[in-house]
């Protein structure tokens, strides 16, 4: 309860705050006729980066509410636990592989994530399931492989560090209990107040009606949810590519540590898609070291600003603090052992 | 909030976000968002969000109908408003991407030795040279009517092997004007803006033009660059590389391009 009307809470806050900016802005507009400002042509770039960001990702994270939904109406924690290993290190490589075959992008899984929780998978190979799927997918890697065509190693290196990092820091996580690192606890009811368990204690009944209109129901309620977090991560993501001049990180970028630790930043920052930041990082190798790219390219995919706020309204706030901080220093010492080993094009 | 507020309000915004998508993929303007490859999933986005504007007109009538309360509102809700406040006041248009800060370039440059003393202070904007960029534009060998595929050949190691079959041949380029701090002193590049997904992830990409002044040219102003291909040294965070450059060149103010032409993809 306590919980909730900190939810709740922190919801106002963020709403008051970003319909105020709104109502200002529209004040602004309206009121001053300052149609040839550069503060018109600067807010007319964010309202670019803002909706470019939210055309791209609205669909995906629709597809992925919806498949979502259905998994909370279709499957059932038996099923989970009968197609995963009973092995717990081959869960986590299984869950990894599944990335594999699976052509979803960071903004659909989370969702998706969240509904396999719900239904019982456990949390190291849903996490894993999770940060691998937006790198080692297929379209993911063949973009990587186009915008890499001088440096044809940096598709499987890619491959290989995103798909042991999530392994790894699914492995650091996975003592966590499973539904109760979920907002909202162990039993989440949805906003029409169904009480999401298995099918029979779901009381969604075979009947395709009734089924047709649980899916609906969970479609909407996981789209309020989720959609609130992914437009306020939209929002602060566009307000930092405006506002944050990225030459002030790239400006410190020089020796080895420095360098992975700026393209880590900048790959949080910019939350791009990881099916397009393989073109953007090729950008950047002229002023940082290969390794450092790497790191940009495997960072980027598990954590960025628009992400974070989906996972903070998804997982517990203190679950995804340490979920937060485990993938940067996974990601971290996967780009240092790769700046150590490789040495030269990609120290 | 009355008994069904919550479902009329979450119906009212589903409608206002189905409205942006439906009205960005009818009219086109999609394309300045989003690469053409996109615009398929958007499509998907807009007929699931019309979906679930038909069923929740279905639970409005089935709660006004029945006795059911729709429970609280969240008022994070109102967060959905925020977005369509701006695409409705601050309209991006096909001058905004190339006004964007914090945008990468890529090295791939030619270079319009001296071309200051060809631009032409007076020219209005050239609507041929606008009409053009929908055909064939940024790049035309004009000696041989071939085309560099900017897809393709342009902006990828095309120009770095072919640079000495390139020596010698004349050259027009379509871009916008860009320059900043990093760049060798008067020289602005001749630049378009390569998407791969969507416009927050656009990278500057186009031909140095070395200029004795760049007081004649503005950033963002969109210009049409015809010179002759030279081989030249271009320093770039503080290494040299040969690069073919734009040697001669003849500088016109153009229109920006269609929406349509506003990027272009790898």
């Amino acid at each position: 309860m306590h919980s909730m009307t900190n939810n709740q809470n922190i919801q106002k806050g963020a709403a008051f705050l970003l319909i105020a900016a709104s109502v200002f802005w529209v004040g602004f507009c309206f009121g001053a006729g300052v149609s040839q400002t550069d503060i018109l042509r600067d807010m007319r770039g964010f309202s670019l980066v803002l909706w470019s960001i939210l055309f791209e990702a609205l669909p995906f994270v629709l597809l992925g509410i919806i498949v979502s939904s259905l998994i909370q109406v279709f499957v059932t924690e038996d099923m989970i636990l009968r197609i995963m290993p009973d092995n717990r290190f081959m869960r986590l490589v299984f869950a990894a592989m599944i990335g594999l075959i699976f052509p979803v992008c960071e903004c659909a899984i989370i969702p998706i994530t969240r509904g396999l929780m719900k239904k019982g998978m456990p949390v190291g190979p849903a996490i894993t399931f999770m940060l691998a799927t937006p790198i080692v997918n297929l379209i993911v890697l063949l973009s990587t492989y186009n915008a890499f065509t001088t440096m044809p190693q940096m598709m499987p290196l890619r491959a290989a560090c995103g798909f042991v990092g999530a392994i790894v820091i699914g492995a650091l996580v996975s003592r966590a209990q499973g539904k109760a690192v979920l907002k909202g606890g162990a039993e989440p009811v949805c906003a029409y107040g169904a009480h999401h368990g298995d099918e029979a204690q779901h009381g969604h009944s075979r009947n395709k009606r009734a089924i047709f209109r649980a899916v609906m129901q969970h479609t909407n309620a996981e789209l309020q949810s989720v959609g609130m977090y992914l437009i306020f991560g939209a929002v602060i993501a566009a307000a930092v590519q405006m506002a944050v001049p990225t030459d002030v990180l790239t400006g410190i970028g020089g020796g080895r540590i420095a360098s992975i630790a700026v393209m880590m930043a900048l790959a949080f920052l910019l939350s791009l898609c990881s099916e397009a930041d393989a073109f953007v990082a090729n950008t950047f190798l002229y002023q940082f070291s290969g390794a450092s790219v790497l790191a940009f390219l495997i960072v980027g995919p598990m954590i960025d600003l628009k992400n974070t706020f989906m996972m903070f309204g998804s997982f517990s706030k203190k679950f995804t603090i340490r979920l937060i901080l485990t993938i940067l220093l996974v990601c971290f010492a996967l780009a240092l052992v790769a700046s150590l080993l490789i040495g030269g094009m990609y120290g | 909030m009355g008994k069904c507020g919550v479902k009329i309000l979450w119906l009212f915004i589903l409608m206002s976000l189905t409205a942006v998508l439906g009205v960005a993929l009818i009219s086109g303007n999609i394309l300045l968002y989003l690469a053409p490859r996109m615009v398929p999933m958007v499509w998907f986005g807009a007929i699931v969000l019309a979906g679930l504007c038909v069923y929740q007109g279905y639970e409005i009538v089935h709660c006004l109908r029945s006795a059911q309360t729709a429970g609280k509102g969240r008022p994070g809700m109102l967060l959905f408003f925020v977005p369509v406040v701006f695409i409705l006041t601050a309209v991006p248009d096909t001058s905004t991407p190339g006004s964007l800060p914090n945008q990468n370039v890529r090295l791939v440059s030619v270079t319009a030795k001296n071309a200051a003393d060809t631009v032409r202070e007076d020219t209005e904007p050239d609507e041929a040279a606008g009409s053009d960029a929908a055909d064939c534009l940024p790049c035309v060998l004009e000696d041989e009517h071939a085309f560099f595929n900017p897809s393709v050949d342009l902006f990828s190691d095309y120009l770095f092997e072919t640079a000495e079959a390139l020596d010698g041949r004349t050259v027009t380029v379509y871009g916008f004007v860009y320059f900043d701090d990093s760049f060798p002193e008067n020289t602005v590049l001749v630049s378009r803006l390569m998407i791969t997904c969507c416009a927050a992830d656009a990278s500057i990409v186009g031909f140095h033009v070395q200029t004795e002044t760049q007081d004649g040219l503005e950033l963002n102003e969109w210009i049409r660059v015809t010179g002759t291909i030279r081989i030249m040294e271009i320093p770039y965070y503080g290494n040299d590389y040969d690069l073919p450059v734009l040697t001669d060149g003849l500088i016109l103010r153009c229109d920006a391009p269609d929406i349509e032409n506003a990027y272009i993809y790898p």
